[in-house]
C-alpha cells in the first residue's frame, strides 16, 4: 500500500513537484483542468481508504463528496463570500455526520449487499437534492465561493489569480490527504484495517470489533471526501445533483481500477490519467465514454495492478523484481 | 464419573444444545474444564465437537444451556469480546493472514487485547507488541521464519502459527481445534511437548483424532457421539469403557 523503497519516494515527490509547476507553463483552460484533476484525485484517494485498504466497496462515497459541496452552497448561497476556514470544516463535519449514518447501518452487511445498500443510501441523498428544491432542485444552483481569509486579512487575488490559487490549494490538500494516509495506515489502526482486509473473520476471532473499525474507516473516508467536495464548490462555484449520484461514485471506483488497488498513490494517478483521457477522447471524438471505457478495461486487462504497477524496463533499473510475489509489504 | 472440582473450574457448561433446524448437533453436553488441565473432547465426525468449540468461542449461540467462565455466564457474549475475556481459539482449518509476514500474524493477535494502546502510534514504534509476538513465536518454534509471508510456509508451520496467535493473546482457556492435522511426524512431537509445556499456565480444551497424541496428554476427556456426550474421565477410565469400545475406539483398546 505504501511506498517503500527511495526510489518510489523520490518518484512520488518529483510527482507532486511536476503539478507544483504546472501553472507557471499551462494555460489557464488547463490549469482549471489541473484543479478539476486533482479534486477527483482526491475523491478517489479518500475512497481507496475503504476499498484499497480495508476491502469494503462502497458505491455510495459521492453522497459525502456532493453533501460537502452543497453545505458550501447552504451556508453561502449568494451574497458576502465565507472563509475557507469556515465553509471547509463544517463542510467536513457534514460529511462526517452523513458518513456515520449511512455506515452505521450499511456495514452491518458484507460484499454484495454492502455494494447495493451503500448505492441505496447514495441514491436517497441524490433524489433529495434532484427532487426537492433545498439546493436548487434539478438545475443546479450558483454559490459564492469561499475566499482565503483568516479574521481580517484576506488573500487579494484578480479574476486571473483566483484559478491558480485554487489550484494550489487543491494541491496542498491532495498532498496532505495522502501524508495523513500514509500515517494511518502505518498507525496500529491501519494495521487493524489491513487485517480485516485479508481476513475478516479471523480479526474477529482474534478479537476485534471489525464493524468498529469499519465504521471508522468508513467515517474518516466521508471526512476527506467532504475534503474533495468542498474543494469542487471552491473551484466550480456550483452545485447539482450529479455531484451526489452513483455515476460519480462509480467514477471513483473506475480511477482505482486504473490507477491500482493495491497502492496509496495508484487513485491519484488513475484520477490524473482518466481526467486526461477524458479530455483526448473529447478532442478525438464524439463518443468520449466509448474510449475511456476501452482504455480502462485494456488498463485493467494489461496492468493487473494498475498504471502503479508500471516500471521502467529492467535495462534501465538492472534490479530485477522478482515476479508474482505474495503482497511483499514490509512491517515492523 | 466426572470429578468435577468445582472450586478449581474455568469454564463449565451446563446442558449445551444447539439445534440446527431440525438437526441437533450438540445435545445437552456438560463439561467442566479446570485449571492447569488439559481435557480432550474425542468422538468420530459428526459427534459435533466443532460446534461445541464455535459454541465456546461464541461464532455460535447455544439453543438452550450455559457457558460458564468464572462463575459468570457468557452464552450471549459475541465472539470478538470472549479473546477479551480470556478465551483463545485456534482453527480447524488454517484461518490466518496469508498475505501478511508470520510476525504480523501473531502481532495482530497482540494488539487485539493491548489495553490503552494509542491506535494513531505507528505499529513500527510500539516494541512491546513486537516482543509479544516474537515471544509467541519462539515458544512454538518458528522464529526462524518471522518475517516470511505466512501463505508461503509449510502446512504445517502455519498451523504452529496459528498456535502462536493464540498464545499472543494470553489467554486463560486455549480452544485448541484438531492442531495436530496437517503437522508431520515431528512437528506432532513439538506439539506434544508444547501442550505439556503449556497446560501450566492455561486450561486447555483440545479437540483431536489422533488417538495415541491424545492419550499422551490429556487429563481428561469427553468422548461425544451424535452430540452427546457418551462418556467422560481420566484416560484410563476411558480406555477401559465397554460402550466407548464399542462406538469410537475400536482396535485401539
Amino acid at each position: 500500500m505504501l511506498p517503500q523503497s527511495l526510489g518510489s519516494k523520490i518518484a512520488l515527490a518529483a510527482g507532486a513537484l511536476l503539478l507544483a509547476l504546472l501553472p507557471l507553463f499551462a494555460s489557464p483552460y488547463y490549469v482549471e483542468l489541473g484543479s478539476y484533476a486533482l479534486i477527483a484525485a482526491m475523491l478517489a484517494l479518500s475512497l481507496q481508504l475503504l476499498v484499497g485498504a480495508t476491502g469494503i466497496v462502497s458505491l455510495g462515497h459521492a453522497a459525502f463528496y456532493g453533501l460537502a459541496a452543497y453545505t458550501v452552497y447552504f451556508l453561502t448561497p449568494d451574497g458576502a463570500p465565507r472563509s475557507i476556514f469556515v465553509t471547509l470544516p463544517l463542510a467536513v463535519l457534514a460529511s462526517g455526520l452523513l458518513a456515520l449514518l449511512v455506515g452505521a447501518l450499511s456495514l452491518r452487511t458484507r460484499g454484495f449487499f454492502l455494494l447495493m445498500v451503500t448505492l441505496a443510501f447514495g441514491q436517497m441523498v441524490f433524489f433529495v437534492f434532484h427532487d426537492t428544491k433545498i439546493g436548487g432542485g434539478t438545475d443546479g444552483a450558483f454559490l459564492t465561493r469561499p475566499i482565503i481569509a483568516l479574521f481580517d486579512w484576506q488573500l487579494p487575488l484578480t479574476r486571473r489569480q483566483r484559478p491558480i490559487a485554487v489550484y494550489y490549494v487543491a494541491l496542498v490538500l491532495l498532498v496532505a490527504m495522502y501524508l495523513f494516509l500514509v500515517m494511518l495506515l502505518r498507525s496500529l489502526f491501519g494495521r487493524v484495517l489491513e487485517g480485516i482486509r485479508v481476513n475478516e473473520h479471523r480479526m474477529a476471532a482474534l478479537g476485534y470489533s471489525t464493524y468498529r473499525y469499519k465504521l471508522a474507516a468508513f467515517v474518516v473516508a466521508g471526512m476527506l471526501a467532504g475534503v474533495a467536495g468542498h474543494m469542487w464548490a471552491m473551484h466550480r462555484g456550483f452545485v447539482n445533483p450529479e455531484l451526489v449520484g452513483w455515476h460519480r461514485s462509480a467514477e471513483a471506483l473506475l480511477m482505482i481500477l486504473l490507477g491500482g488497488l493495491g497502492t496509496l498513490h495508484g487513485p491519484i494517478l488513475g484520477a490524473l490519467a482518466f481526467t486526461g483521457l477524458g479530455e483526448i477522447a473529447q478532442l478525438l471524438t464524439e463518443r468520449k465514454l466509448l474510449v475511456e471505457g476501452a482504455v480502462v478495461l485494456f488498463v485493467v486487462l494489461a496492468l493487473p495492478q494498475g498504471l502503479s504497477g508500471l516500471r521502467l524496463p529492467r535495462i534501465l533499473t538492472r534490479k530485477a523484481e522478482p515476479a508474482g510475489r505474495l503482497e511483499p509489504e514490509p512491517h515492523g | 464419573m466426572a470429578d468435577a472440582g468445582t472450586a478449581s473450574a474455568i469454564l463449565a457448561t451446563e446442558g449445551l444444545t444447539r439445534r440446527f433446524g431440525g438437526l441437533v448437533a450438540v445435545r445437552d453436553v456438560s463439561l467442566t474444564l479446570n485449571r492447569g488441565e488439559l481435557h480432550a473432547v474425542i468422538g468420530p465426525n459428526g459427534a459435533g465437537k466443532t460446534t461445541l468449540v464455535g459454541l465456546l468461542a461464541g461464532e455460535l449461540r447455544p439453543s438452550a444451556g450455559r457457558i460458564v467462565l468464572d462463575g459468570a455466564d457468557i452464552g450471549g457474549v459475541p465472539a470478538w469480546k470472549r479473546t477479551h475475556l480470556g478465551i483463545g481459539r485456534s482453527f480447524q482449518r488454517t484461518n490466518i493472514f496469508p498475505t501478511l509476514p508470520a510476525l504480523e500474524n501473531v502481532r495482530l493477535a497482540a494488539q487485539a487485547v493491548a489495553r490503552g494502546a494509542n491506535l494513531l502510534r505507528p505499529a513500527a514504534s510500539d516494541t512491546k507488541l513486537v516482543e509479544t509476538a516474537q515471544a509467541a513465536l519462539a515458544r512454538v518454534g518458528l522464529s526462524g521464519v518471522a518475517a516470511r509471508v505466512a501463505g508461503t510456509l509449510s502446512n504445517g508451520e502455519q498451523r504452529q502459527l496459528e498456535i502462536a496467535m493464540t498464545l499472543a493473546a494470553h489467554p486463560k482457556v486455549l480452544l485448541l481445534d484438531e492442531p495436530l492435522a496437517g503437522m508431520g511426524p515431528e512437528e506432532g512431537q513439538r506439539l506434544t511437548g508444547l501442550l505439556k509445556d503449556l497446560v501450566r499456565e492455561h486450561a486447555i480444551l483440545l479437540i483431536e483424532h489422533d488417538m495415541d497424541f491424545v492419550f499422551a496428554v490429556a487429563d481428561r476427556m469427553t468422548v461425544m457421539a451424535e452430540g452427546t456426550v457418551l462418556a467422560q474421565g481420566r484416560p484410563d477410565d476411558i480406555r477401559a469403557n465397554r460402550e466407548v469400545q464399542d462406538a469410537y475406539l475400536g482396535g485401539h483398546a
